[in-house]
């Protein structure tokens, strides 16, 4: 799986990571037990602060996408809590994206056909 | 005669290297054309179609230009005379030739930039990094152990010989022999630890990104880096049996040297051979992978890129980043480990060339002999001496020290073991075959007189800037002894 960092963008570095972590594992391009290359590899390769990427680890940790041990460093989560719902955070998100839609002059059945896409194919590349 | 040959035969190859390889850089690499950016669509357009085409072609006959340069100009040391002049010219003209050879890609570089300018597709892009997140810096081919037996043999090898010398049995004929054969023993050895840390250092190089496919990725980098692996291999073996033929070759006394002088020509010859099919190997595994190579991949930084080799983004925090053409790495020079490296390879340059600014003064500045007065530390002269004088005082040889003097037309044969040995200059350590032991020798051998002066110290074998100032010294010496008796 590759992850794309662009240095220019307005998305934290840290965030950047976490969030293409998110879609490899949502679209099956990292496999649940999925060993993640170290927080220095990871850090050297793409040229940053080793922190930046330790705290897109620590979020993914709290947000229950990775576990980290301290012999086999970081790995996918085996199973994940299915809440069956969007986080709170998330669901604010979401009503941003609505809202722009709904201003841009998106109908509403494009809207869904559009997320219905993305739900099943999970290939949201962009950050 | 000796040095051209030999440095001709460790150069000459270099610039062929060079050439073949950089004749390569006419191909696009990584989605770029000469280290400049362009996207598939503007590829498609027929004027940047001929434009390319215009500046392969110029680039490859300045390619030419540059090879035929290059190896004509060290031509030149075959017909001068002096060897500090010739060893000059080889070792400024190395530095000189590599920039000389990418004088046409800096050319089809500012061209195709100039273009993409005019077209209005400079983008304005952010660093944008791609990283293979599967087996990140996992994938690894080499292992020490391998290098280990080659060393061993190598060690092994010079280190017996070293041992039957110590046993005091005959090694070889001359003290000149053994010198060569230390020289060549502990090059083996240092070749060997860098072509260990060589394969290391590639093998620890990251996953290359040439498709949106991991799997792609990363049989891609194992296929190159097994490449890189039988090279160091190999080259680490050769050096092995290189070091078991030259020591094989000090049994044969009498023919060490030319033994040497082959054998180094054949392992250029075998190193070269293995790194063109290496080369070889590298460019099938490209073009096999060619259509799964996925331009989206390729990020429009040419900003960062001056000329299109030198690396320079002070946003970037990464002190060695990948190189745009050929293999291996490049400095960021924005970082200060990337300034740092830079200026420890300048200075080296200038260094090598200040060391023959002085190897051409010493040719060139006459020795001289005279006499003098040794005085003792209230400046009171206390006797007379010989004072042998090249650039600084050399030795000094009391009067009253010399045991005896005499006066030689012809030199004796003699080899260097520590000093200077230039065709108007021999200075230093000489092993003397008619005395078999080594004695000081300071003269200038196209005169036509020597003084041989014995004394308790040594002997000296001398003469000065021309004959008449040696037959002075002879006389002052004879004299000074009559006046003794």
């Amino acid at each position: 799986m590759i992850i794309s960092i662009r240095d220019g963008s307005d998305t934290p570095i840290y965030q950047q990571i976490r969030n293409q972590i998110v879609l490899g594992i949502s679209d099956g391009r990292l496999q649940p037990g999925e060993q993640l290359p170290t927080v220095r590899a990871l850090a050297e390769e793409i040229g940053i602060n080793t922190m930046t990427v330790s705290k897109a680890y620590q979020i993914l940790k709290a947000e229950g996408y990775i576990v980290t041990d301290r012999r086999s460093g970081a790995r996918v989560r085996n199973s994940f809590v299915r809440q069956g719902e969007l986080t709170e955070e998330n669901k604010e998100l979401l009503k941003t994206i609505i809202s722009e839609a709904k201003i841009s002059g998106m109908p509403w059945e494009v809207f869904c056909k559009t997320c219905e896409r993305y739900y099943k194919e999970g290939n949201v590349s962009d950050n | 005669m000796l040095l051209n040959v030999i440095m001709a035969v460790g150069i000459y190859p270099v610039f062929v290297i060079m050439y073949v390889i950089l004749r390569k850089n006419a191909k696009p690499q990584k989605g770029r054309y000469f280290s400049v950016t362009f996207k598939n669509e503007w590829l498609e357009d027929e004027e940047t179609k001929k434009t390319l085409e215009e500046v392969n072609k110029a680039y490859d006959g300045g390619l030419l230009r540059a090879f035929i340069i290059s190896m004509a100009v060290p031509a030149l040391c075959f017909v001068i005379p002096y060897v500090s002049i010739q060893c000059t010219i080889w070792c400024v003209w190395i530095f000189a030739a590599i920039a000389i050879f990418y004088i046409p890609f800096f050319k089809a570089n500012a061209r195709l930039r100039k273009y993409k300018e005019e077209k209005g597709w400079n983008v304005q892009a952010e660093r944008e990094i791609h990283v293979e997140l599967k087996s990140l810096g996992q994938i690894r081919c080499v292992s020490l152990s391998r290098f280990i037996v080659p060393f061993a043999v190598t060690l092994l090898t010079g280190a017996s010989g070293i041992v039957y010398r110590a046993s005091g049995k005959v090694w070889g004929d001359s003290p000149a022999n053994e010198m060569c054969f230390y020289v060549f023993y502990i090059t083996c050895l240092l070749c060997m630890i860098l072509f260990a840390v060589c394969a290391i250092a590639m093998d620890k190089k990251n996953t290359d990104v040439i498709s949106k496919d991991s799997d792609v990725n990363l049989n891609y980098t194992r296929a190159k880096k097994n490449i890189w692996k039988s090279f160091w291999q190999q080259a680490a073996w050769l050096t092995a049996v290189m070091q078991i033929l030259i020591s094989v070759a000090l049994w044969y006394g009498e023919f060490f040297m030319s033994f040497v002088l082959w054998g180094t020509v054949s392992y250029s010859i075998v190193l070269i051979v293995v790194c063109l099919r290496i080369s070889g190997r590298l460019s099938a595994i490209d073009k096999s992978y060619a259509d799964k190579k996925d331009v989206d991949l390729c990020v429009d930084d040419d900003r960062y890129w001056i000329g299109g080799i030198i690396y320079y983004n002070p946003n970037d925090k990464r002190s060695m980043v990948e190189t745009r053409i050929g293999m291996g790495t490049t400095t960021n020079m924005a970082r200060p480990l990337g300034w740092i490296l830079d200026i420890i390879g300048i200075a080296s340059i200038v260094l090598c060339i200040g060391m023959c600014a002085w190897v051409v003064l010493e040719e060139f500045t006459p020795i001289s002999l005279s006499i003098g007065m040794v005085t003792d530390e209230n400046l009171a002269p206390v006797d007379e001496c010989i004072k042998a004088e090249h650039m600084k005082t050399e030795y000094e040889i009391l009067a009253s020290d010399i045991v005896e003097i005499s006066y030689l037309e012809e030199l004796p044969k003699m080899s260097k073991t520590n000093g200077s040995a230039m065709d108007k200059m021999y200075k230093g350590k000489f092993f003397v075959s008619e005395e078999e032991r080594k004695c000081y020798v300071f003269l200038n051998p196209q005169n036509t007189i020597f003084l041989k002066i014995k004394t308790n110290d040594g002997i000296y074998y001398m003469s000065g800037i021309d004959d008449a100032q040696t037959q002075l010294v002879y006389d002052f010496v004879m004299r000074f002894r009559k006046e003794g008796e």
